[in-house]
């Protein structure tokens, strides 16, 4: 995965993520949202086939990579928790 | 998260998952469509067509039919360190015929005997006398979302479980007549629904429109889905699912690895 800073404070992110969509960056906004770090999540995606989206947050203070790292993480954390959940019924 | 699995056939899967986030679930659902690599003929190098078909449609036809094989020992091309192809991006399969007779998908003969088309009678063309197909095909490995040839998850949704309650219900039964689906049964203390049955109201509200006390509300659990697969043959439902959350894992995983560069 390919990212690219666009803008970056002490509070704030605008993160280009390279060959994405909607897929993926609606989890990380949700699961950003979620952070009551977090003030502002958001992302764009200009132009359907040739754009790749921007994400935008603005935190309350913390540093934004820090809290994206967190958000993965979680991210990464649900993926297993379901492929454990559906493993086990499964069989 | 909790999962309950209602069916599971190879190909077809139907279950509730709950406690999730509908951003998960439709991530998921996104990645069933667009993020599961499958295999499919990109390339085909054709020796002798004498079929009434096109060389280009031949090869649009070949392209859609589905392959079984195990993509986790495949790389995609772009993401291989050959320079050009090599047996770790790519899979011959040839097809040698004489008319007259019908051309099926299971007259591919493929280098790998893991690899082979998932279906075996899928018409390709029909041959007539003296004429002649012979083609190599050339499989590699992509994501639904570049191509549809690489998508594996054929029908693949959910929806939110549905949560329809009765209040004071005065046995008018006029609910019942206007269930579309049925579902809607008289109980010793009025209208209900069974558990097994909710699964199929599609929140229609007719029957709280016809209601005349308002004594129904439809309602759903925005933290559970009802999810229906449907798979093309390439992988097993079972498989299509967890190399989902498998695809959507890499991609969470991928990005945390390069932030750390940050």
């Amino acid at each position: 995965m390919e990212l690219k800073i666009i803008d970056k404070t002490n509070d704030e992110l605008s993160l280009e993520i390279k060959g994405e969509d909607h897929t993926f960056l609606n989890m990380l906004k949700f699961i950003l949202l979620e952070d009551d770090r977090v003030n502002i999540a958001t992302y764009d995606i200009k132009h359907v086939s040739i754009s790749d989206p921007v994400l935008y947050m603005k935190t309350e203070g913390y540093d934004p990579i820090e809290v994206i790292r967190d958000a993965l993480s979680n991210m990464s954390q649900e993926c297993d928790e379901f492929l454990d959940a559906f493993s086990k019924t499964v069989n | 998260m909790k999962i309950e699995v209602l069916e599971m056939s190879d190909r077809f899967a139907k279950f509730v998952l709950s406690d999730a986030s509908i951003a998960f679930a439709n991530g998921l659902r996104r990645a069933m469509l667009a993020e599961v690599p499958t295999l499919a003929i990109t390339e085909v190098n054709l020796y002798n067509n004498t079929s009434v078909l096109y060389d280009e449609q031949l090869g649009l036809r070949l392209s859609l039919i589905p392959i079984k094989a195990n993509t986790d020992e495949l790389v995609p091309k772009e993401e291989c360190m050959c320079d050009d192809n090599c047996p770790a991006c790519e899979v011959s399969m040839t097809l040698s015929a004489e008319g007259p007779k019908m051309v099926y998908s299971g007259d591919f003969v493929s280098s790998d005997p893991e690899i082979f088309p998932s279906d075996e009678n899928i018409p390709i063309v029909e041959l007539k006398d003296g004429q002649q197909l012979f083609l190599e095909a050339l499989a590699h490995v992509g994501h639904g979302k570049n191509h549809s040839r690489w998508q594996a998850g054929i029908a693949c949704g959910y929806k939110t479980y549905p949560v329809v309650t009765f209040h004071n219900c005065d046995k008018c039964r006029s609910c019942i007549e206007a269930c579309p689906k049925d579902i809607i049964q008289m109980g010793p203390s009025g209208a209900e629904i069974q558990d097994n049955d909710m699964l199929e109201c599609t929140l229609c509200r007719s029957c709280a429109d016809v209601c005349g006390i308002n004594a129904i509300t439809v309602d759903q659990d925005e933290r559970a889905f009802i999810f229906n697969v449907e798979s093309d043959g390439s992988y097993s439902a079972e498989e299509l699912i967890q190399q989902a959350s498998k695809a959507l894992k890499k991609k969470s995983d991928g990005m945390l690895e390069v932030l750390e560069h940050f």
